[in-house]
């Protein structure tokens, strides 16, 4: 068949290119809302994804990753003598304030871990770098949360409570959207830090400036690597125990185990502990509802963009309708020729707009560590949610031309 | 012979509020297969109601048409697009060419309608557009020919896959009288050598000579 949907659309070249902006611009906006939206979901669950573990045991009431009850260390010296355990690590996890060199403070969560652990690493990191975390007061922390952080680089310095703490490397994309700047280092110095009336190795109880930051620096290093945190005791608290399995075990079997061994526990499999983070996060924030109504507007600006774009092409041809109607053609003809049109708008509307959505991820990531997920299934989901968009629009302005008076071809 | 389109006693009422126009009263023609038959009259006569009755395009308001055995104003709207698609063939004042297709393609589509395949209805394009002389402008837009070439594409559309019935209204209003008397006496020519009877609208008399017989319509009733 002639292509004269495709040839009456790309008559007019710049009302053409208006409505491609127009599309284009509702892709963008709907692929980054759900960007936005699936970032702030995956990102949300960013820790557990960092971990290796098979199950996760926390205490029986924890709503999602960053609020559980403290559990008693000694469980995970239990853990480790359940059957099917091949390996059990701590993570402790606990708000508090950071106070960096010009008294400016950031709330922050302080997660312990076993540096020499295999299965919490945050994120890509060597494990020389994890090594010096044996070392008191320091910490690891994010390169995007450096401003925050309000530090340069790996050096810099700032207060947990009573202890100066160093930052002795950086790792990246660990943070997630909406939780509280995460500050790693060790089990045994996030016991430090916590730990009331014990002064620090490195005790300064006025306010750390550069001036009093250099002091401390040159005791510390003096004091050398040998100046370690104390380990923990079985009646510390921390907040997880991370399982790995042994292979071929059944993991409903060991996490009835643990739950059994572990009295006031329960145990996640790492799949469930990341729907449970993430599921947390979509209902109380109501982030999906917002989200989703930006995108809507996006789809119905979209829809009224092209719509009027097609039925505005229908009534400028209208007599070529009538003509075509007074040949006889059939009202699939009519459907046809608009709906190719409008499948031509989504198909080249979309490529710009997802080339913007791509950029503006990118530089969102970029300049401010946000992450905008667009993934090719997401913006496959788009691409569908854009010809819908845009055939609904041919569908109203085909009306026009089913309408037409075929007697109108007779008028000069 | 039977006639190929017969009308008998057609009424047009056009409505509008309270307001009542009589465009056609009691109208009786017949056309013959072949016949090439020139419809004369004044403007608002109801020449224009006349030829949209007889091609299936208007209801009458009374009256009936009969064409190659079907009564045509008895079908349902979809049976007279299907009875147009199948049985006749138009060309119009205005010439009515798709701007953004190619003289080519305006004629391709007509055929594709016709239930043509793509490769055989582009060849019987390219021949109908040769038998009107327009060979070679074949690729052009409709804004890249004369008003007499768009006409010639408009008569190869109209031909295209040899309807029985062929109207045209007022084919020559938009053409300078040598090139209205060679696009009427082109319409005649193929279309009797492929026996289809033409019924033409016209306000033109010096194209009189070219018709098999002329009618005249004066308020909306044939004279003799």
């Amino acid at each position: 068949m002639v292509p004269l949907g495709r040839k009456t659309l790309f008559e007019d070249l710049p009302r053409f290119l208006v409505a491609q902006a127009g599309v284009a611009f509702a892709v963008a906006l709907i692929a980054i809302q759900t960007g936005i939206f699936i970032g702030f979901v995956k990102s949300a669950g960013l820790p557990v994804d960092e971990s290796t573990a098979d199950v996760w045991v926390a205490a029986k009431d924890m709503l999602y990753f960053e609020l559980a009850a403290p559990i008693a260390y000694e469980n995970l010296d239990k853990a480790r003598h359940v059957q099917g355990v091949a390996r059990a690590e701590a993570l402790f996890l606990k708000t508090s304030a950071w106070r960096g060199p010009a008294h400016k403070i950031e709330y922050i969560r302080v997660i312990g871990f076993d540096p020499h652990g295999e299965l919490f690493i945050p994120g890509p990191i060597a494990r020389a770098a994890l090594a010096k975390l044996q070392f008191a007061d320091t910490a690891i922390v994010d390169a995007g949360n450096l401003k925050a952080l309000n530090i340069a680089d790996v050096g810099g310095y700032g207060k947990i409570g009573l202890h100066n703490v160093r930052v002795i490397a950086l790792t990246r994309g660990t943070q997630p959207i909406i939780s509280a700047t995460f500050i790693y280092t060790s089990l045994a110095n996030a016991k430090a830090y916590f730990a009331p009336a014990t002064p620090p190795p490195s005790d300064f109880s006025a306010p750390l400036n550069p001036r009093y930051a250099a002091i401390w620096r040159a005791i510390h290093e003096r004091a050398g690597p040998g100046q370690r945190a104390q380990a923990l005791d079985p009646s510390d608290d921390i907040s997880y125990v991370l399982v790995r399995a042994k292979p071929g075990v059944d993991l409903a079997d060991l996490r009835h185990r643990l739950d059994s061994a572990l009295a006031g526990t329960r145990s996640y499999t790492a799949q469930e502990m990341a729907d449970r983070t993430r599921s947390y996060w979509r209902k109380r924030t109501g982030i999906g509802f917002l989200l989703g109504l930006v995108a809507a507007v996006g789809f119905v600006v979209g829809m009224t963009v092209v719509g009027q774009i097609l039925y505005t092409s229908v009534a400028e041809h209208i007599k070529e309708y009538g003509t075509l109607r007074a040949m006889g053609a059939p009202d699939s003809l009519f459907y046809r020729i608009v709906g190719e049109q409008a499948v031509l708008m989504a198909l080249l509307g979309f490529v710009p707009g997802i080339a913007l959505s791509v950029w503006v991820s990118w530089w969102a990531h970029a300049q401010r560590n946000i992450l905008i997920l667009i993934t090719p299934a997401s913006a496959a989901a788009v691409l569908a949610v854009i010809v819908a968009m845009c055939v609904l629009s041919g569908i109203f302005a085909v009306q026009r031309a089913l309408r037409v008076d075929p007697a109108l071809v007779f008028k000069a | 012979m039977e006639p190929a389109v017969s009308s008998r006693a057609l009424e047009m009422i056009y409505r509008s509020g309270n307001t009542c126009v009589r465009a056609l009263a009691h109208v009786s023609l017949d056309i013959s297969p072949g016949e090439f038959l020139l419809l004369m009259g004044p403007s608002g006569s109801g020449k224009t109601t006349l030829v949209s009755i007889l091609g299936g395009i208007l209801t009458p308001t009374a009256g009936e048409v009969t064409a190659f055995g079907t009564r045509i104003t008895s079908l349902s709207p979809r049976q007279r697009a299907r009875f147009r698609l199948s049985s006749v063939g138009f060309v119009f004042q205005g010439f009515n060419l798709f701007g953004a297709l190619t003289a080519r393609e305006n004629v391709q589509l007509a055929l594709a309608l016709k239930g043509l395949r793509n490769s055989a209805a582009r060849a019987s394009a390219v021949n109908l557009l040769d038998e009107v002389g327009l060979t070679g402008k074949a690729e052009r837009l409709p804004r890249d020919l004369s008003a007499g070439e768009k006409q010639r594409v408009a008569i190869a559309r109209a031909l295209a896959g040899s309807p029985p019935l062929v109207l045209a209204d007022e084919p020559t209003a938009s053409l300078d009288a040598d090139n209205g008397r060679m696009v009427t006496t082109l319409l005649r020519t193929l279309a009797k050598g492929r026996g289809c009877a033409v019924m033409t609208v016209t306000h033109d008399s010096r194209i009189m000579d070219v018709a098999d017989r002329v009618v005249h319509l004066e308020d909306g009733a044939l004279k003799t």
